[in-house]
């Protein structure tokens, strides 16, 4: 048994492959953290080139009355949003919050009490909720948690984590589609020696071989995704540093308004949980994809198509189709940020619990069809002529 | 001889080619569906419609006619008057959601009556000329040319002599336009140019196994070593793909057709084609498109054949298909790229081979006559036929299966 399943793991991807994904993967990477410091270049300011300075520049700090009060003095007579550039460093993420919650101009604005602010901070997340939720049919309701918005968030250094956090994203995709490649053939890959019909007929030909075959995928698909993440994700830790893993994502003006509480470790930990979700249900649809379509390119074709529809599902104005199809399709699971900064919810329970859940139950229903239909197929290769 | 080639076009069309055939059908339908959909129009009251029926209001509202002084007039006096003027001009803010803009149905004529009096070129679709600058609109237009092409940021900037050239020829146009309604045919060719990239990645999944090691559509030991196997063999392969490619050219184009004649109309079709484009050739909007569908149909036949050429040097079908589908979505994604490299570059792609056909800012000078895009397309599709033509037989006359 696992004689078999060695040799057929090496048959789909053999170590040659594997070893070209993971070059290709370490390319990325350099491209990526190129990208990132790029980011970092075209903020514009002399003081900063690629992000790494910022160690110096934000000191652990909380964002209580005595700081907003401070900022709120500081750049009272900056005319924003063109002056925002001129402020200083160190205060750009306070000043960022600050303005999600007063807005660009704060003249009257005078003596804000930590209590004051952080309720009219929950005073804009609920209006945001309850204008979602009444375009939306009522569907996000009774997510909120007034107990979590009152207290004053903890800030400072978490470049590290917050870059992992938003390079997550990419790097399930760029695994979602080298799945989809490597996995295809697996249920046709004798094309070209034409034996299918004749390793069929032999003793574990049918029932085992295809159950080996099964197991080989997630193993495959598990091992590839590991790896992503520790080639395309451990080097950013190497260059920004694993500091201010406690910090609330609150702390970041992107999460700012987010009710979620978790901190950055946390939030990582979850997308790497979603993120294996999303490529264990893409593997289960391209395996399904594979017993069901006998020709390799048609299944290519099929893949292809299903990644237009779900990117087509994406664009879409149609909340109906977003909230009950698009949620659940991996390209759309892989959208990490939205999991935090959208308050969509079904039936109460938030969106982060309900879709890797319901797709863990569909995995294993596609897994129960999965494996009926593999035991069924018994028709042989019929590929090209006629 | 033709009994070859209905055999081995009936190795290409099988159940599967069917299936590949109806998912592509469907992806190419999408950008479509996008950029139909995408539309934010007034109606006559001046309350403002989203979505695809927007297209109906703004035929319905276009005053269509020739542009003669006395039709100028009459719609500089509708302009005054109409629903759409507090908005073009800014007085009254739309407040639509990023990335939508309203559109008006006489856009591309005020573009056109301000295009010789605006400086910098910017795009202006008020309409604020005196009636005096309307009443020698032909003769200004004609003589603005000089100036443009001067000002213009090109890639490959004219010498002086050439812009001489080019105004001259700009004199001869003839006037007055027509205006009409001709959204259709506009969103014709963007439609070509947005999604033949999708139809090429169609063909790429149909035609890579041409040549592959393959007993099913590709070569095997018999097939080589037959009478008619390596000379001939290849010109009936090549003939029944490009017979495929023709028929499913004409497919794609006819389901673009439909979608634009629902979606659009294909009303308008005799209004001038210098609205919108800026040419010396006096056309009308049935003439060009029939130019583009005639130059995709080159670059199919181009497509086929590179895909074919691939197909015989690789002799592997996931290979041929993996590098063209890269290559046609690299290509699509540069393709509106604006810098020195790319667009040098694009001029060789046969994917850019229905882009900006006849316009004057591409014009390419031998000696003192003048070709325009179309002919350097021409050209270049010819060559790569020919190339890829002979590399196949070379390739094929050492074709070893081991």
């Amino acid at each position: 048994m696992s004689y078999l399943s060695k040799l057929n793991r090496s048959k789909i991807l053999n170590i040659n492959v594997f070893g070209f994904l993971l070059a290709l993967f370490l390319i990325l990477t350099f491209y990526n953290l190129d990208t990132i410091k790029t980011g970092y270049l075209n903020q514009a300011r002399y003081e900063v080139t690629d992000g790494t300075e910022y160690r110096y520049f934000y000191q652990p700090e909380v964002l209580d009355e005595d700081e907003i009060n401070k900022i709120l003095e500081k750049y009272r007579e900056l005319s924003l949003p063109e002056d925002r550039n001129t402020a200083d460093v160190a205060d750009l993420p306070a000043l960022d919050m600050i303005i999600q919650v007063y807005g660009w101009d704060w003249t009257g604005i005078r003596d804000v009490s930590v209590e004051q602010f952080y309720q009219d901070r929950a005073g804009i997340i609920r209006s945001v909720q309850e204008e979602e939720g009444s375009s939306r049919e009522g569907n996000s309701n009774g997510t909120f948690a007034a107990a979590s918005l009152s207290e004053p968030i903890r800030m400072g250094y978490a470049e590290g984590w917050k870059n992992v956090n938003s390079g997550m994203s990419q790097c399930v995709l760029i695994v979602l589609v080298l799945i989809s490649i490597v996995l295809v053939p697996i249920f046709n890959e004798d094309e070209t020696l034409g034996v299918d019909g004749l390793v069929k007929s032999t003793r574990f030909g049918k029932l085992k071989l295809s159950r080996i075959r099964i197991i080989n995928a997630f193993q495959l698909s598990s091992l590839l995704y590991l790896a992503a993440v520790a080639i395309y994700i451990t080097p950013i830790f190497f260059m920004y540093g694993l500091q201010g893993a406690d910090l609330p994502i609150q702390s970041s003006p992107q999460f700012f308004l987010s009710m979620v509480e978790v901190n950055y470790l946390e939030q990582f930990l979850i997308n790497l949980v979603i993120g294996y979700v999303a490529i264990s249900l893409m593997t289960g649809i391209t395996l399904l994809v594979s017993v069901l379509v006998t020709q390799v390119y048609t299944s290519y074709a099929v893949l292809l198509f299903i990644m237009a529809v779900s990117y087509a599902i994406q664009m879409t104005e149609l909340f109906f189709l977003k909230h009950y199809l698009g949620n659940f399709l991996p390209v759309q699971m892989a959208e990490f940020s939205s999991y935090y900064s959208s308050y969509e919810s079904y039936g109460g329970i938030s969106k982060m619990l309900t879709v890797p859940f319901i797709s863990v139950v569909v995995l294993f229903v596609l897994l129960l069809i999965l494996s009926k239909l593999v035991n069924r197929r018994t028709h042989f290769l019929h590929t090209g002529v006629g | 001889m033709r009994n070859f080639i209905s055999l081995e076009l009936k190795k290409i069309l099988n159940k599967n080619t069917a299936i590949i055939s109806l998912l592509f059908l469907t992806i190419i339908l999408i950008p479509l569906v996008q950029t139909a959909r995408s539309i934010d129009v007034l109606d006559d009251e001046g309350t403002i419609h989203s979505g695809i029926g927007g297209w109906d209001i703004l035929r319905e509202r276009t005053v269509e006619g020739t542009m003669t002084t006395d039709y100028l007039l009459q719609m500089k006096q509708n302009y005054e008057n109409s629903v759409d003027k507090p908005y073009i001009e800014g007085e009254v803010d739309t407040d639509r959601k990023l990335g939508k803009k309203l559109m008006f149905p006489h856009d591309m004529l005020n573009w056109e009556l301000n295009f010789p009096y605006e400086k910098y070129r910017v795009l202006d679709n008020s309409l604020n000329l005196t009636n005096e600058q309307l009443a020698s609109f032909y003769e200004d237009w004609k003589g603005s040319f000089t100036e443009y092409l001067s000002n213009e940021q090109n890639l490959f900037p004219y010498t002086e002599e050439q812009i001489e050239i080019i105004s001259q020829k700009m004199q001869k146009v003839s006037t007055p336009f027509v205006f009409k309604y001709d959204s259709g045919w506009e969103y014709l060719k963007i439609g070509l140019l947005n999604t033949i990239y999708l139809f090429f990645m169609f063909l790429a999944f149909i035609l890579c196994e041409g040549f592959s090691k393959n007993r099913s559509k590709g070569i095997d030991k018999v097939t080589l070593s037959t009478k008619e196997s390596r000379r001939k063999l290849l010109s009936y392969k090549l003939g029944a793909a490009c017979v495929f490619s023709t028929i499913a050219y004409f497919a794609y184009i006819a389901i673009v057709l439909l979608f634009v004649a629902v979606v659009y109309t294909l009303h308008g079709w005799d209004s001038s084609v210098q609205i919108g484009t800026i040419t010396f050739y006096s056309m009308n909007q049935l003439q060009e498109a029939l130019l583009y569908i005639a130059m995709g149909y080159y670059s199919t036949l181009v497509v086929t054949h590179l895909i074919l050429f691939l197909s015989v040097i690789f002799k592997r079908g996931k290979l041929v298909l993996a590098i063209s589908l890269i290559y046609f979505y690299l290509v699509n994604t540069y393709q509106m790229g604006r810098g020195a490299l790319i667009e040098k570059v694009m001029v060789f792609m046969p994917q850019n081979f229905i882009n900006n056909l006849i316009a004057i800012e591409k014009l390419y000078f031998v000696g003192n006559t003048v070709f325009p895009y179309v002919f350097v397309a021409l050209f270049l599709g010819t060559v790569y036929i020919l190339l890829s033509r002979i590399g196949i037989s070379i390739w094929m006359r050492r074709y070893y299966l081991q």
